[in-house]
């Protein structure tokens, strides 16, 4: 999600509620006998905005979850979720008076510091990283759907295939033109090096690159090398089999935008690894840190 | 040429693919679950352990370190001052009153005696319990109030920069009785002990005034047992001396005797002892008589009073026996010593024993100099060393009268404790008074053992 003008009401309210709260800390801070507390009265009042705003930024699963529910838009909820998840850091604070506490306080204090701050990260790259991917990925696809995808272009490249390493039931199939059997005959019958070297060329690095799930250890995955080894593919093949090189040739940049795309992916959403698992974490011992302090 | 219309791309998809979990989606999920699961073992070791300190809201201070594992020593219930177990949020006093003695501030007139943890705030670091806020004091000084009568003190002290009352020992003159002149003694070249025929003595404040803790000396300017005390008598020991923060008492035996000693005769080199009339009196008869003893012919001489008295003549003094000269120089003797000699420092009056006023020797005024001049205030020297006397005494340079008070006043400590939050000395409250009232503690009865303190007892 792009941090745009459409923000611009959340990161207001925002502010103006950061404002009061730190109106209300500072007095209270200097006046204290002893101090800010979380156990004083305006602490506890701290602690239970600090917390709710934590709830509601953890709704935002719920919410992904149930997308028919009618319950807000799901860009909505990811604001709210961004700004008042960003505004439970300074209550929070002003809850412990800046201070660690014990063990677990300490734990907790750790914990929404890393999700505060993987939050933030996610929401940096949330804003560029699109943009990126949509310079850089020509042929994007859907994420979850890049598999299915790969396993169709290897399909489509071994059709391709048949064109320089006929089999009788390619040669057969319904789906073959007539102009390209005669080219794959031809091959067959005038030079069977030239065959011999493109089976193997196709065999030992397209099909391998296109099957796995990275480029790594591929020179295809490389756009300059690729368009030498289809160049050198052209060069000793007969004029009338350029084209299905040509062909190749895209399907190996469509398999590359998908490794780009799934790196990208990884970067836009590795860090939710860290920030869900710990958010759970915070919410869970935070629960029972707001039970024990308020019954002991 | 190899076509990839929007149609074509359309049917690449699995439509339901959201419905299925990918990789990414599993392992978020496995860590989601994983992860606080963790922690919550963490916690549950620890109860197991039966170590509850995770969810201590804080640091204890240093003096109870020793507790930090041991919560219900101090969050017990107290039926009384009896421990009934449990567990209670906020400390009793009953839990601090077991292991220390803490009689309460005016508790006839205070409107209200606050709780224990209410000035000493636990879980908050490393700090001093007895270091506390202000605030503290302010809720009832900044407007006192008491359950009858009405306050001696002033009834609104917000703090020791913004608004506090002038030190009480200043409101009243000095009641010592001996007189003393700052001035005089603080002149550069005074005359030195009989004897040393020079004007070399500069006095500094030390060769009267130390604390406590140093009064074994050496005295510069004290009797001869007072010079080597400190190297032989009584050594200083290899700690800190505790009455370092007070001064020590002034002594004419450690800070006078040296110029100021008391001859009373010309016939003899003795010194009067400085004592009480009787013990001095018994020392001139005594000191004469052994002079008749060694000089028996010495009230056969006829004397010229050697001490001339303005508008009168020397007249030759003529006795007829030993006893009369006795008597006759015990009178002259004792006339100059209780009319010069002790005059110059104590007040003297007519003694009510019957016996010693026949005998015509005076009573000596107690000299009734206050060994502490704050009666509601702590001041430590020895946390001041570093600064000059007169800086803060700079009055001692220039009284003349006894009765002048020569403590500093407010403003002079508020040149350093100002109280401003980013240039000054602290200037709590505490630093200077304590709440307890330790005039009313008690014989106290321990209860714990040292196992039990450090959680070890079974």
């Amino acid at each position: 999600m792009r941090i745009d003008h459409t923000h611009r009401r959340w990161a207001i309210v925002t502010a103006i509620l950061f404002v009061v709260s730190l109106a209300i800390y500072v007095p209270y801070s200097l006046e204290s006998a002893h101090g800010p507390s979380g156990g004083s009265v305006i602490g506890i009042a701290y602690g239970v905005a600090g917390y709710g705003l934590m709830i509601f930024a953890t709704l935002l699963s719920l919410r992904k979850r149930f997308t028919t529910w009618r319950i807000g838009r799901a860009q909505t909820w990811m604001r709210g979720h961004l700004w008042l998840g960003l505004l439970s850091y300074p209550i929070i604070l002003f809850h412990a008076g800046f201070s660690l506490g014990g063990s677990l306080t300490t734990i907790l204090m750790i914990l929404l510091t890393i999700v505060i701050a993987s939050g933030i990260f996610g929401a940096a790259l949330q804003h560029y990283m699109p943009t990126l991917i949509t310079e850089r990925v020509a042929m994007e696809t859907i994420y979850d759907q890049i598999d299915r995808v790969r396993r169709q272009l290897v399909e489509e490249a071994d059709r391709l295939r048949l064109a320089f390493s006929p089999t009788l039931e390619g040669l057969l199939a319904p789906a073959m033109s007539n102009e390209r059997r005669i080219a794959a005959l031809t091959l067959k019958l005038v030079n069977s090096q030239t065959r011999s070297h493109l089976t193997e060329v196709y065999s030992d690095q397209i099909r391998p690159y296109l099957e796995a799930r990275s480029a790594r250890g591929s020179s295809l995955g490389s756009e300059r090398e690729s368009k030498l080894i289809f160049e050198q593919m052209r060069t000793v093949s007969p004029e009338m089999l350029h084209e299905i090189f040509n062909d190749l040739e895209n399907i190996c940049q469509e398999k590359r935008d998908l490794d780009r795309q799934s790196k990208y992916h990884r970067w836009l959403h590795s860090w939710l690894l860290g920030h869900v698992p710990l958010a759970a974490a915070l919410m869970i011992l935070g629960l029972i840190h707001a039970v024990i302090a308020l019954r002991y | 040429m190899r076509k990839r219309t929007a149609k074509q791309l359309g049917t690449r998809h699995d439509l339901n693919y959201f419905k299925t979990w990918t990789r990414r989606k599993r392992w978020l999920a496995i860590l989601a679950a994983c992860i606080p699961v963790l922690f919550l073992t963490w916690l549950g070791v620890q109860g197991l352990r039966g170590n509850s300190t995770p969810y201590s809201s804080g640091k204890m201070s240093r003096a109870h370190a020793v507790l930090a594992k041991q919560c219900s020593s101090c969050h017990a219930n107290f039926v009384g001052s009896l421990r009934v177990g449990g567990f209670r949020k906020h400390a009793q006093d009953q839990a601090c009153l077991t292991c220390h003695q803490a009689p309460a501030h005016h508790a006839d007139l205070a409107a209200f005696t606050p709780t224990c943890g209410s000035c000493h705030t636990e879980h908050v670091g490393s700090v001093q319990l007895a270091r506390t806020a202000d605030q503290n004091c302010t809720q009832c000084h900044s407007d006192l109030k008491t359950t009858h009568g009405s306050p001696h003190i002033q009834n609104a002290v917000l703090s020791f920069g913004k608004q506090h009352p002038e030190f009480s020992a200043l409101k009243k003159p000095d009641p010592t009785t001996i007189a003393f002149d700052h001035a005089v003694h603080m002149k550069a070249g005074l005359l030195g002990p009989p004897g040393s025929g020079t004007r070399n003595v500069d006095l500094e404040c030390a060769d009267c005034h130390r604390p406590a803790g140093e009064e074994q000396g050496p005295w510069r300017f004290g009797s001869p047992k007072w010079q080597h005390v400190s190297a032989t008598d009584a050594p200083l020991g290899p700690m800190r001396d505790s009455r370092e923060a007070l001064m020590g008492a002034i002594s004419y035996d450690k800070h006078c005797i040296a110029c100021h000693s008391l001859p009373f005769d010309t016939r003899t080199t003795d010194s009067a002892p400085h004592d009480k009339p009787s013990v001095v009196d018994q020392f001139v008869r005594a000191s004469l008589a052994a002079y008749l003893k060694t000089n028996p012919s010495a009230w056969r001489q006829t004397e010229v009073a050697t001490r001339r008295i303005p508008g009168m003549q020397q007249v030759a003094l003529e006795v007829k026996s030993p006893d009369e000269w006795l008597k006759t120089n015990i009178a002259a003797d004792e006339t100059l010593l209780w009319g010069k000699t002790c005059k110059q420092c104590h007040a003297e009056t007519v003694s009510p024993d019957a016996q010693e006023a026949q005998l015509g020797l005076p009573k000596i005024q107690p000299a009734s100099m206050p060994s502490r001049w704050f009666s509601h205030s702590y001041f430590d020297h020895s946390a001041h060393a570093a600064v000059r006397c007169d800086s803060c005494h700079s009055a001692a340079l220039t009284s003349t009268r006894t009765s002048d008070v020569l403590i500093p006043g407010i403003d002079s400590c508020r040149s350093c404790h100002s109280g401003a939050r980013d240039a000054s000395a602290e200037s709590g409250c505490f630093l200077c008074h304590q709440y307890h009232d330790w005039q009313q503690r008690k014989p106290f009865k321990p209860v714990y053992t040292i196992p039990q303190i450090t959680g070890q007892a079974d």
